[in-house]
């Protein structure tokens, strides 16, 4: 174990409460909480870890109206960093939950955004997983110490361990990105409609690319060899159709061995639609 | 003999025809072997059924529980709070319905309940009224007679499916409950001078944080407090939602609920699967794209 | 209807089959086309077929049945003399030492509560009765059945897999009563070289379902639809719950529903042609209606198949059938 305190600034009392209960103590066995669907817990087990219990963070987020520049194409700064706060700040809570069961990692993490009606222009930015622990020990931790995170299924959790590759965390990269208004791009109307619009075309190319290197930074500090399972999903969330944030979310890896081959599959064709 | 069509009609009219017995007697279902067992019905799938079947249970039949539920006092709604009166209210409600469930598993002396499905409708109208209904396929093991001591007092519920079931079976875990954890918040308006204050700024609105992040872990540690009481080993397909109900937005109901499990040691199989490469889109088939629609968007995965 | 052929087209094409009872003229000729030969059609998905014939069955046309009826309004009760009414004199049965409970109804209960003018008041009633509409609705979920199976025999089938079941509502009457369709369809199919039957088989279930199900030793039956429409007067109790501030459970609309959940079901382990078979639902549909504060109506309908123990001698050879659970989540 790496002997360091977890930090629980941020958690609530009710939290602490909850995760204590679930160790085993004196007479008890402990107990394990965990939303993995039975087949994801079969095979986690037969990955060789056991779920320890489920782990969430959340945080609220009040995204600020920044000034609109209706002329440009522009990033949008201080919305990227407010939304990348929000779900970092989500996360981080959720990883501190997991180290107080002293797990060694989460999977299936799933980043989830609540919009209320009592909150215009705010948000709920929840992180929720289920943390593990290796039945037989080991080194999983990155390399600050803290449980791995991933947003891997059970079921890919279990393949990609086959691989001979192990879940480093969670890597995300955002831009929320402002697509400028028809009159300032310069009389659109001259433009046939079929044509390609090389502007915008710019303008919506950097926002994916810079969300894209952000994520692979992430994953360059932590050490990874590479990036799996990445997904690049647009939002425009609650802030009209002008502004889109493009976030890359994908689990960092690790090689734990040379071998990263997999058996041969069967082919099968099933008669159940 | 003919085809297994063929046998299977022939049977079916041996089956439906009661003229064609040489003693005009009524002839039992082929291959009971004479003896008329009661009917059982269940709405487990057929593959539920079949694989419930291969792990040596066998289904007594399709189970309700019904609770009618009316909420006239909600309690004061100032600050943020739990609400606590409604948060028992829904617990409560919840409980009835799955209560009556086991009451009637244990009168057709089921084991247990599988794929149980808690549905809850708002019926409209000025009261307020939500039916909270409980609905599963009781089971038992293979040839258990009712009323034995096998019986169990208590017997289990759970959502999970017939084949996440015989899942957990085979990995030696056998269902003990279903768990469930209730905390209705009330979360007040912001205020004008706040509002005013954050309305440029991305920060986190801490007060409600923590009054979120407080309800939804006190959910959960009600849940747990469950599991314990059942003395589980642990807690899979836990879902957690939030519901907002008839009292406004304002008001917000987190729910948590899973199934609690214990092990059986003795009967631990690995289960070493299988890769399989499906050679089925995961797409479901559009008749637009066949009307002619411009795109037609494949997943090749 | 509005495509009825005219009579010089229905002369001069292909020999029509002979009016079936009860089918429009559009149906019977559809079913003559494919006594004669028409292409068959199939609601299976291509899979499913495949399943099929690998026990021996072919696709033998779609064929259908439906019923457009009116129920009542839901007022209607078995058996009169028993209203909840304020100050009125006389009641026909005063004496009750609790809930009776008879094959039809719910308790008889009676209920003191103080009237408008603050003299007291008794009521009295079932705590729940099923309904005529509940017979009236069974009725026709089976002649729509009847003219299913009508069809299918007229093609020389053996089974109809597939059923669906499905009502449609058209909104009220003249009278207020609720009027609908009701209407079944499924796949016909025919073990070709056997001779034709008098009681085809009937299923819900689809054709991949009827090929696992033989596989495992099982053979389908029949198809019922268990119907029950329970209604509910409500007592002053129930009416106090109500208006009250209280939280917590109202019993009468609790067990009105429960009790036809209950009934529906028990339609279905009694329409029989065998007993010691297992009987397969879909998910009861479950539908309430309330009527201000005095009437509560719950209709439950429950399509399900009676299956029975099969042994065959044949194999499933021409597929590799392998049974595989998946450890993937369905999409």
């Amino acid at each position: 174990m790496s002997g360091h305190e977890p930090s629980t600034e941020g958690l609530p009392q009710e939290a602490l409460e909850r995760l204590h209960e679930l160790e085993a103590t004196g007479g008890t066995l402990g107990l394990f909480t965990s939303d993995l669907s039975v087949n994801e817990f079969m095979l986690v087990r037969e990955a060789g870890f056991r779920p320890r219990g489920l782990v969430f963070g959340s945080s609220i987020f009040h995204v600020g109206i920044q000034g609109r520049r209706w002329g440009k194409n522009v990033e949008l700064g201080k919305l990227t960093e407010a939304l990348y706060s929000a779900r970092e700040l989500a996360m981080t809570r959720m990883e501190e939950e997991a180290d107080v069961l002293g797990a060694d990692g989460i999977v299936g993490v799933r980043l989830d955004i609540k919009y209320y009606d009592w909150g215009k222009h705010s948000a709920e930015f929840i992180a929720i997983g289920t943390a593990v622990s290796a039945t037989e020990g080991g080194d999983w931790r990155t390399k600050r110490g803290l449980p791995f995170t991933s947003d891997l299924s059970g079921q890919d959790f279990w393949t990609l361990l086959q691989t001979g590759y192990a879940p480093l965390g969670l890597v995300l990269g955002n831009c929320v990105y402002h697509v400028g208004h028809r009159n300032a791009i310069g009389a659109i109307n001259q433009y046939p409609r079929s044509m390609e619009q090389p502007k915008i075309t710019q303008a919506l190319y950097e926002a994916r690319e810079l969300a894209m290197a952000r994520m692979q930074d992430e994953a360059s500090s932590l050490g990874a060899e590479g990036v799996v399972g990445v997904q690049l999903v647009e939002k425009s969330h609650m802030m009209g159709s002008h502004i889109i944030e493009f976030l890359a979310v994908g689990t960092a890896v690790r090689p734990i061995s040379g071998e990263h081959s997999l058996a041969l599959p069967q082919l099968t064709l099933s008669l159940d639609s | 003999m003919g085809s297994i069509a063929a046998q299977l009609v022939s049977s079916h009219e041996d089956v439906v025809d009661h003229t064609k017995t040489s003693a005009g007697a009524p002839v039992p279902p082929t291959g009971s072997g004479g003896d008329v067992e009661a009917s059982v019905t269940t709405d487990l799938s057929v593959d539920e059924w079949l694989l419930v079947d291969d792990s040596g249970y066998e289904p007594c039949g399709l189970l309700f529980g019904v609770a009618v539920f009316h909420i006239g006092l909600v309690g004061v709604l100032t600050g943020n709070g739990e609400v606590d009166t409604l948060s028992s209210a829904l617990l409560r409600a919840r409980e009835l319905a799955t209560g009556k469930l086991q009451a009637e598993a244990r009168r057709v002396g089921a084991t247990g309940v599988v794929g149980v499905r808690l549905s809850i409708d708002q019926l409209g109208g000025k009261s307020h009224l939500a039916r909270f209904m409980a609905i599963g396929t009781g089971i038992r093991p293979k040839g258990a007679a009712v009323g034995t001591e096998s019986q169990p007092a208590t017997p289990f519920l759970t959502a999970l499916s017939g084949q996440e079931f015989a899942l957990l079976l085979r990995g030696g875990f056998l269902p003990v409950g279903l768990v469930m954890g209730v905390c209705v918040y009330h979360v007040r308006r912001l205020g004008p001078l706040t509002w005013l204050r954050t309305y440029s700024q991305s920060i986190e609105m801490s007060a409600y944080t923590s009054a979120l992040y407080a309800a939804r872990e006190l959910a959960m540690v009600r849940l747990q407090a469950e599991a314990l009481g059942l003395q589980a080993e642990g807690v899979v397909g836990m879902t957690t939602s939030e519901l907002s109900h008839v009292w406004g937005s304002h008001v917000i109901e987190f729910f948590a609920m899973g199934t609690a499990i214990t092990s059986l040691p003795d009967r631990q199989d690995l289960l070493d699967p299988t890769f399989v490469l499906s050679a089925r889109d995961n797409v479901v088939s559009d008749p637009g794209a066949i009307l002619g629609d411009d795109e037609r968007t494949r997943d090749d995965k | 209807m509005t495509d009825e052929p005219s009579v010089s087209e229905q002369e001069s094409s292909s020999p029509r089959g002979r009016r079936l009872q009860g089918v429009p003229p559009a149906g019977s000729r559809r079913i003559g086309d494919l006594q004669s030969g028409a292409p068959w059609s199939s609601q299976q998905a291509v899979g499913a077929e495949a399943t099929l014939r690998d026990i021996g069955f072919e696709p033998a046309g779609v064929v259908m049945g439906s019923v457009y009826s009116y129920g009542y309004p839901y007022r209607a009760r078995l058996r009169s003399g028993t209203s909840s009414s304020y100050g009125s004199g006389s009641y026909a049965n005063s004496t009750l030492d609790g809930p009776m409970l008879t094959k039809r109804s719910g308790g008889y209960v009676h209920d003191w509560s103080i009237g408008p003018a603050g003299q007291p008041v008794m009521d009295m009633g079932w705590t729940w009765e099923e309904t005529r509409s509940q017979q009236r609705h069974r009725r026709i979920a089976s002649e729509a059945v009847d003219h299913l199976v009508q069809e299918a025999r007229a093609i020389g089938a053996h089974g109809v897999v597939g059923i669906q079941f499905g009502t449609t509502s058209m909104g009220k009457d003249g009278i207020g009563a609720d009027v609908y369709e009701l209407s079944v369809m499924g796949t016909a199919v025919r073990a070709p070289g056997v001779e034709p039957v008098k009681h085809p088989f009937t299923t819900h279930l689809a054709a991949t379902d009827v090929a696992k199900l033989v596989a495992h030793g099982y053979a389908p039956v029949s198809f019922h639809v268990g119907i029950s429409v329970v209604c509910a007067q409500l007592g002053a109790t129930t009416r106090r719950s109500l208006r009250s501030m209280d939280n917590g459970e109202v019993e009468q609309y609790s067990e009105v529903t429960e009790k036809s959940l209950q009934i529906a079901r028990r339609d279905l382990e009694r329409t029989s042609l065998s007993a010691g078979s297992v009987i397969l639902a879909a998910t009861p549909l479950v539908h309430v209606n309330r009527s201000m504060n005095t009437t509560y109506e719950a209709t439950v309908r429950i399509p399900a198949s009676r299956v029975r123990r099969f042994e065959h001698s044949g194999v499933q050879s021409g597929l590799h059938y392998q049974p595989i659970v998946r450890l993937n989540e369905q999409p």
